[in-house]
């Protein structure tokens, strides 16, 4: 019995000793290399999927201050113009997957209720925008967001080239929504021009 | 003098450890960063080449709706050897810092054909501006397959860089490590000549504690990177490079675990033997007390 207990206490001695070398050893890694382990640190959090990220927060709206923006990619809304039997989901951002799955919400742009410029792009497909051309002046938009209604009245359409940047103006004075799709509706390849539509805020 | 040999042992098992990591960093570096072998078998074996394929196809078919071109003009524009040679050159550039060269041209000859067949097969006829539309979609194609194989041509210049770095840190390391686990070894047992059970104890604690530096550093990043929901570029680099830390890192756990089993058993050998050793002593010592007593009347 002796020499078991013998045998176990030099065991759990050499354990001690080892794990004090492992902590001594991890002790001289986080002092000599905090900035680089803190650089990692940062890196890994870039590149990894947070979960929790996803949108589950309302954006709120109070005295034309949206606060809880949509992030990149939410639905935050759907689009209905009921004169060409539109109803699609509005994306927030813009970029080959969202234009392909409904109307995608330019970043540059303000968002409904701020008192500014709203600019909604899509494909002209069929299943998309291809009738936005059909609009007439005096026509509903309605934007119903997951922070309220917006409706709208088209006020006016064009026909511009796609570098035309002027044309869709991004500006803070007065609400103002305005849809565009690729023209002519039915092309081949690349369009270079765009179709706009411009409305002006009901209620 | 025992206690300074103690202490001078106690520090030779500490850098024995820090030998054996070196070793092992090293290795791991040599074996399987450096060696352009093991990377494109690693390719094979996550499917990095059928991905690829799967991403390039998709990205086509985000223009395919938009183009009013018929459904299946942007399939079969290039092929699974296609994207293993241009795979392969970008391998190139990273180790052997060769110039990037991919098989664009071969694609923008398909899509040639196929537009061209399809606008003759209607019997289109376009004008300038059209024909010029055409032209730019051609680019932005031929454009999406270069820009999703070759994802950054600086990045892999640079990455040829650290390519290099590693490769002439790694020859300048050389037999190093084994130099150091060697002399030190030898300090150890020659500071305790007189008993090597206790140099056997050292050298299995220093094993031990290189066990468990493995086992514990795996544990701490399984468990602070969450490795099934890292995103690097494209979903094909992603499980490519999650494959090979995975494996590293079970290989790392093997290598812990094994260490500090052998370095519990040498603790626990060597005890045993001490235990044997000195039950023989004193068996020797009741034998030959009572001569002694003899003798000193």
């Amino acid at each position: 019995m002796t020499k078991i207990m013998k045998i176990i206490k030099a065991a759990i001695k050499s354990i001690i000793v080892a794990f004090l070398f492992v902590v001594a050893i991890c002790a001289c890694v986080i002092f000599i290399g905090k900035e680089e382990i803190a650089m990692v640190s940062y890196v890994l959090q870039l590149i990894t999927v947070q979960e929790d990220n996803v949108q589950k927060i309302i954006p709120t709206l109070e005295d034309g201050v949206l606060t809880n923006y949509p992030t990149f990619g939410t639905k935050y809304a759907t689009l209905k113009i009921p004169t060409i039997g539109l109803e699609q989901p509005v994306y927030y951002g813009a970029n080959n997957t969202i234009l392909n799955s409904g109307i995608a919400h330019d970043e540059k742009s303000y968002f409904p209720g701020e008192g500014g410029s709203i600019i909604y792009a899509g494909h002209n497909f069929s299943t998309i925008l291809a009738n936005l051309p059909k609009m007439n002046e005096g026509d509903a938009i309605i934007v119903e967001s997951n922070y309220g209604t917006f409706e709208y009245v088209m006020v006016g359409s064009k026909i511009i080239k796609e570098t035309d940047v002027e044309q869709v103006p991004i500006q803070k004075e007065k609400e103002m929504l305005m849809i565009y799709t690729c023209w002519p509706i039915n092309n081949i390849s690349h369009a270079t021009e765009r179709f706009v539509v411009y409305a002006n805020l009901v209620k | 003098m025992n206690f300074l040999k103690r202490v001078v042992s106690l520090i030779s098992s500490f850098i024995l450890v820090l030998s054996l990591g070196i070793m092992l960093a090293n290795n791991l570096v040599k074996t399987k960063l450096l060696d352009k072998d093991y990377i494109e078998e690693k390719m094979k074996e996550s499917e990095f080449h059928e991905q690829i394929s799967r991403e390039i196809q998709s990205s086509f078919d985000e223009y395919s709706l938009q183009s009013g071109l018929p459904e299946g003009t942007l399939d079969d524009l290039f092929t699974d050897s296609m994207i293993e040679r241009d795979v392969s050159s970008i391998l190139n550039c990273v180790y052997d810092g060769t110039q990037i060269s991919l098989s664009d041209k071969a694609v923008r000859e398909k899509l040639d054909e196929k537009i061209n067949n399809y606008i003759e097969s209607q019997n289109m006829l376009l004008t300038a501006e059209g024909k010029a539309n055409i032209e730019t979609f051609k680019e932005i194609i031929v454009e999406e397959y270069k820009n999703n194989i070759n994802i950054s041509s600086k990045g892999y210049v640079k990455l040829h860089e650290i390519v290099m770095k590693f490769k002439s840190v790694s020859d300048e390391i050389g037999l190093l490590p084994w130099m150091l686990v060697f002399v030190f070894g030898a300090l150890i047992i020659w500071l305790n000549s007189n008993n090597l059970l206790r140099a056997m104890k050292h050298i299995s604690t220093s094993i031990l504690s290189f066990g468990m530096l493995l086992k514990i550093s795996v544990m701490i990043i399984i468990k602070t990177v969450d490795l099934d929901n890292l995103i690097l570029m494209t979903m094909s680099i992603t499980n490519f490079v999650i494959n090979i830390v995975k494996e590293v890192l079970l290989e790392f756990s093997d290598i812990g675990m094994f260490c500090m089993f052998c370095g519990l058993v040498g603790v626990i050998a060597a005890e045993t033997l001490k235990g044997n050793l000195e039950e023989q002593v004193e068996k020797k010592e009741k034998e030959v007390k009572p001569y002694r007593r003899k003798l000193k009347r």
